[in-house]
C-alpha cells in the first residue's frame, strides 16, 4: 500500500459516517490517486489500480472493458471537468462500480479506492495487535 | 433572401397542405433536415481530444493495430516521435483507448474493431467525422492536424 495514512484514515472515516455504503464484507485492497493535470486519464487511473490489485500488467487487463461497466469519460467531466468562464464546475461525491469482483470507488477528490469480497483477499488486518 | 426557389421535398407536394403551411415547415425543414440529425455522433466521437486523434489516424490509415494506434497518439499528443515514446506512456495510452475511447467510438459507429486481432478500422460515420474534423480543424487541434495532414500529404506525394 503506497498511499499515506493520512488518507487511509480519510477513506475509513467516510465510510462510518454513511457517505458511501460501507458493505462489511468488502476488504480494501488499493488506491490509487487521480491528478487532473496528470497526462494518465482516469480510465488509466483506474485500470491501473485494478492491475495492481489483481496483480497483473494493467495491458493484460482486458476482460471486460472498463465502458462496458461505467462511461469513465462521463465521469471525468463531471468530477474534473475543465473550467468555465473561469469557475469549476467541479461535482462532489462519489461514483462506485464493479468490476470482475472488485468494488471500485471514485470520489470527486480524486482518489481511488479498489475492493473486493473479504473471501477474495486477506481477512480484515486488525492491525496485528 | 433572393428569389431562388428551394425544390420542394416529397411531403410538400401533399395536396392537402395549403401554401402558407408549406412555406413556414419548408423553412423549419432547414434547420431539421436528416442531415443535420445524424451530426450527434459525429460531435459526441470529437467530443474528447484523444478520440479526435484517433480518428485523424484513419485518414492516414484504414487499418490500425491497437499498440501502433497508441504510439502514434502518443507522439501526436507530447508532440514527439514515435520512437520516443517510454513503454509505459504507450501503454498508459493503450488503456486509455481500450477500456473508454474504442468501445465508445464503436458506439457510435465510427470505427469498427476486430477483438481477436485488437484492429480498428473506419466504421459507416468515419467520413462524416473525418468531414466535421477537417471542416473545424482549424481552430479546434491546429497541432495534431498539421500533424496528420503533413503525414497524409506525405503519402500522397510518394
Amino acid at each position: 500500500m503506497t498511499s499515506s495514512n493520512d488518507h487511509t484514515d480519510d477513506g475509513t472515516k467516510l465510510a462510518q459516517d454513511g457517505n458511501e455504503p460501507d458493505d462489511p464484507d468488502m476488504t480494501f485492497v488499493t488506491q490509487a490517486r487521480y491528478e487532473r493535470e496528470s497526462h494518465r486519464d482516469l480510465t488509466t487511473e483506474i485500470i491501473f489500480a485494478i492491475a495492481d490489485a489483481a496483480d497483473v500488467a494493467p495491458v493484460d487487463l482486458k476482460d471486460p472493458p472498463l465502458y462496458e461497466c461505467v462511461d469513465i469519460a462521463a465521469i471525468e467531466d463531471g468530477f474534473f471537468g475543465p473550467k468555465v468562464a473561469g469557475h469549476t464546475r467541479d461535482s462532489e461525491g462519489s461514483v462506485s462500480f464493479r468490476y470482475n469482483q472488485y468494488h471500485v470507488e471514485v470520489a470527486s477528490d480524486g482518489w481511488i479506492t479498489v475492493s473486493e469480497p473479504a473471501e477474495y483477499g486477506n481477512q480484515p488486518d486488525s492491525d496485528g495487535l | 433572401m433572393a428569389g431562388d426557389e428551394l425544390p420542394p421535398d416529397e411531403w410538400e407536394r401533399d395536396p392537402g397542405r395549403t401554401d402558407e403551411e408549406s412555406v413556414a415547415e419548408r423553412d423549419l425543414d432547414i434547420d431539421v433536415s436528416e442531415t443535420i440529425l445524424e451530426l450527434q455522433p459525429v460531435f459526441e466521437a470529437i467530443a474528447h481530444p484523444r478520440r479526435r486523434y484517433l480518428v485523424y489516424t484513419l485518414a492516414e490509415e484504414t487499418e490500425w493495430s491497437l499498440d501502433d494506434l497508441a504510439t502514434k497518439l502518443a507522439a501526436w499528443e507530447t508532440d514527439t516521435v514515435e520512437a520516443n515514446i517510454a513503454t509505459l506512456t504507450r501503454h498508459e495510452i493503450y488503456t486509455s483507448l481500450y477500456h473508454s475511447h474504442v468501445p465508445k467510438l464503436v458506439d457510435l459507429d465510427v470505427i469498427e474493431y476486430d477483438d481477436e486481432t485488437e484492429t480498428i478500422t473506419p466504421g459507416p460515420h468515419a467520413i462524416q467525422v473525418l468531414t466535421a474534423l477537417e471542416g473545424a480543424g482549424g481552430s479546434l487541434d491546429n497541432r495534431q492536424e498539421t500533424h496528420a495532414r503533413s503525414e497524409y500529404d506525405h503519402e500522397d506525394s510518394r
